[in-house]
């Protein structure tokens, strides 16, 4: 097992809508265009080109004699991953091989997460066919079909980093539990007493707005909001969205609107691998009267400043101040990318208070390029550092509060980060 | 992912290109005046005569970055006087992008980055570059142009041409040595994200009215490529309306 074949979790979740196109199987022209491609835009200057056409030339010969899709993606996975970064990644334009589906597009409506050595569902998605089959929050995943959990976590060795264990853990249990849209799963979960229970789950197709990026697979966005009470009896307003696109920014401004007079704002980022990066300029404007440097991005010949376009305008286009409140991040260990850039700007000029679990700690700003086979490789184009020089590649946004997952407070229906989040909330309101 | 996400930004906001290395030419030869150059491409254009006759463009075009598969329709508006611009795109998957200089605010909208006012150097070089008739390199705006080197830019012998702005900044034209008419251009432009060097390559001249427009404009900005071809072009049938700030940028300016 390598780790790197986790990839970017972006990557995994745009993978999941796969293509359905026939394309050509082109190895050669495909194998070479990687190459040429990343060799041509790799934006650290200490890129070692020498070696990196070495490793092209001794693993050329495998790809052109690969006989099926999947074996020239392994051949490119291997590649990318010796680059040892997140964000080179390779996203399927057709099934490996004729005889698999690659279809992912339905989903079961729970999402997991790594705890200790077991899966543990942490979500079930309202009025999803797996609320409807009763799956709750704490419950363990034993088995996928006939296969046993535990099988699965055996190709992520307990030696393994627990930011890369969490993503290869994570995408190998989703790539399982997800499947064509219509299709059967059958779950058996440990409930919280230990006893087995076993379910069987209509996968339903992804919610949200569907929204198609050039070459990139449909995506779909969700965005959700509320406005809650906090344990002093004050008010936020919650704000979560899966992916960075475009669609969420109105809902984000509307949301904004509502919250204007909360107590504080909790964004939600858990799951979320990123996307648009240059949206964090945009949502994160809504906190600063001022432009402020969330970051900056190291490209090969440039460099780029991530500044928070203050929003003084509301949804209906009256004149508005940015709120000055008290701003809390929720994230988490599939926390990726645009989210890390956008949650790590934030705190570093102390502009918000992140909670939760260490993020994932791929933040590459990455380019999308169609491969001649009708793959699209996933490419980083620069370094990212916050406004404080802080570089999370690698590294992942590191909570101010870390709140741990805990069985027993998923059990009971609880957010121990959202809680801690309104907590904090009620002691700034009170500074 | 661009990005593009940030490429998406990068080049939404302010779009780039790359060109073929530029080669110097072994030979010495006695290089043109570069103002004798610029007035040759106005000339092989249409003449000061033609340019200066026109008030007003509307042309409808396409913009795409091939590489990404991104691609949408696009729209420009510019007046002479008072020099008005808005550039109009929308992308497929992100939305309708908006910038205009109204003759006193230069605005953009943007759904990844929101309305925003231009300020300070982002303001003076809209003004700068909204020029209706900025082929001419008016002098008062470039008071010192040289001509540095004859070399290959796009594939073709230019001259290569260093124009130095009232401001002290510079811009650099190629004009092809065969045709006289500008071959491209570089650039660096302040965006919201900083400086950003834009290298263009114009083609595919075309006789619209009294002038010959490039109806392809190929860009790259950090290695990114994106091509502007304009599909239509009409003169002086502009409505002054188009260029009314929409009311989050009015809400900006009060």
């Amino acid at each position: 097992m390598s780790w790197r074949r986790a990839g970017t979790a972006l990557a995994i979740v745009i993978a999941a809508a796969t293509l359905a196109g026939a394309q050509s199987y082109q190895a050669a022209e495909t194998f070479d265009a990687v190459v040429t491609i990343v060799r041509d835009s790799h934006f650290d200057p200490a890129f070692d080109r020498t070696a990196w056409d070495r490793t092209a030339t001794e693993l050329r010969p495998k790809a052109v004699q690969s006989k099926t899709p999947g074996e020239l993606r392994a051949v490119l996975a291997e590649m990318l991953g010796r680059l040892g970064l997140s964000h080179f990644a390779v996203i399927p334009g057709t099934p490996d091989s004729p005889s698999q589906s690659a279809d992912l597009t339905g989903q079961p409506g729970f999402d997991v997460r790594l705890l200790g050595r077991q899966l543990v569902v942490t979500t079930v998605e309202a009025e999803s066919p797996a609320a409807a089959a009763g799956v709750r929050a704490g419950w363990v995943l034993d088995r996928i079909g006939e296969t046993p959990a535990a099988t699965l976590l055996e190709r992520v060795p307990e030696t393994t980093p627990a930011r890369i264990a969490q993503l290869e853990a994570w995408r190998l249990a989703v790539t399982r539990l997800r499947g064509p849209s219509g299709a059967p799963l059958d779950v058996t979960f440990l409930d919280g007493t230990g006893a087995p229970v076993r379910k069987s789950v209509q996968r339903h197709a992804e919610r949200g707005e569907p929204v198609t990026v050039g070459t990139l697979p449909t995506m779909f966005v969700r965005v959700s909001s509320k406005q809650v009470p906090t344990p002093g009896g004050k008010t936020a307003g919650v704000i979560g969205f899966n992916v960075w696109m475009t669609a969420v920014d109105r809902e984000f401004q509307l949301a904004m609107d509502r919250f204007r007079g909360a107590d504080g704002i909790v964004i939600d980022l858990r799951g979320n691998p990123g996307g648009l990066a240059a949206m964090i300029m945009g949502l994160a404007g809504h906190f600063f009267p001022e432009r402020a440097t969330l970051g900056v991005m190291t490209a090969k010949d440039t460099t780029l400043r991530f500044n928070a376009n203050p929003r003084m305008v509301s949804a209906t286009g009256t004149r508005v101040e940015p709120y000055a409140g008290p701003v809390a991040i929720l994230v988490d260990s599939l926390t990726g990318s645009a989210s890390e850039c956008f949650a790590g700007g934030m705190q570093s000029i102390g502009r918000a208070r992140v909670f939760g679990q260490t993020s994932m700690g791929q933040a590459l700003p990455a380019l999308f390029d169609k491969l001649p086979n009708g793959d699209v490789l996933i490419h980083a184009w620069g370094d990212f550092v916050t406004g404080t020089g802080v570089r999370i590649e690698g590294r992942g946004v590191v909570p101010d509060e870390p709140v741990e997952i805990s069985r027993e407070v998923l059990l009971a229906g609880r957010d121990a980060s959202l809680e801690r989040a309104l907590a904090w909330i009620d002691r700034k309101d009170k500074q | 992912m661009f990005l593009r996400s940030v490429a998406l930004a990068a080049l939404f906001v302010a779009p780039v290109y790359a060109q073929a290395p530029a080669k110097p030419a072994p030979a010495v030869e006695k290089l043109p005046e570069a103002r004798a150059i610029i007035d040759a491409h106005v000339k092989a254009i249409g003449g000061r005569q033609a340019l200066m006759s026109y008030k007003s463009m509307h042309s409808m075009a396409t913009i795409s970055m091939p590489a990404n598969g991104i691609s949408g329709p696009m729209e420009i508006w510019a007046t002479a006087e008072p020099q008005r611009t808005l550039v109009k795109m929308t992308i497929t998957g992100v939305g309708e992008i908006m910038e205009g200089f109204d003759g006193t605010h230069a605005w953009s909208i943007n759904p990844m980055t929101g309305p925003m006012l231009k300020t300070g150097t982002e303001l003076a070089e809209a003004k700068f570059d909204g020029d209706f008739r900025n082929d001419i390199r008016d002098p008062k705006k470039y008071p010192t142009v040289k001509t540095l080197e004859k070399t290959e830019f796009d594939g073709r012998p230019c001259y290569k041409v260093q124009l130095t702005r009232s401001d002290g900044g510079q811009d650099v034209d190629f004009y092809d040595v065969a045709t006289g008419l500008r071959a491209g251009s570089q650039n660096m432009r302040m965006t919201p994200m900083g400086p950003m060097t834009t290298v263009s390559v114009e083609s595919d001249y075309k006789k619209v009215g009294k002038l010959l427009i490039a109806m392809k404009m190929s860009q790259k900005v950090m290695g990114i490529e994106q091509i502007i071809t304009l599909s239509t072009v009409e003169y002086d049938k502009v409505d002054p309306a188009v260029f009314e700030p929409p009311a989050a940028i009015k809400a900006l300016i009060k």
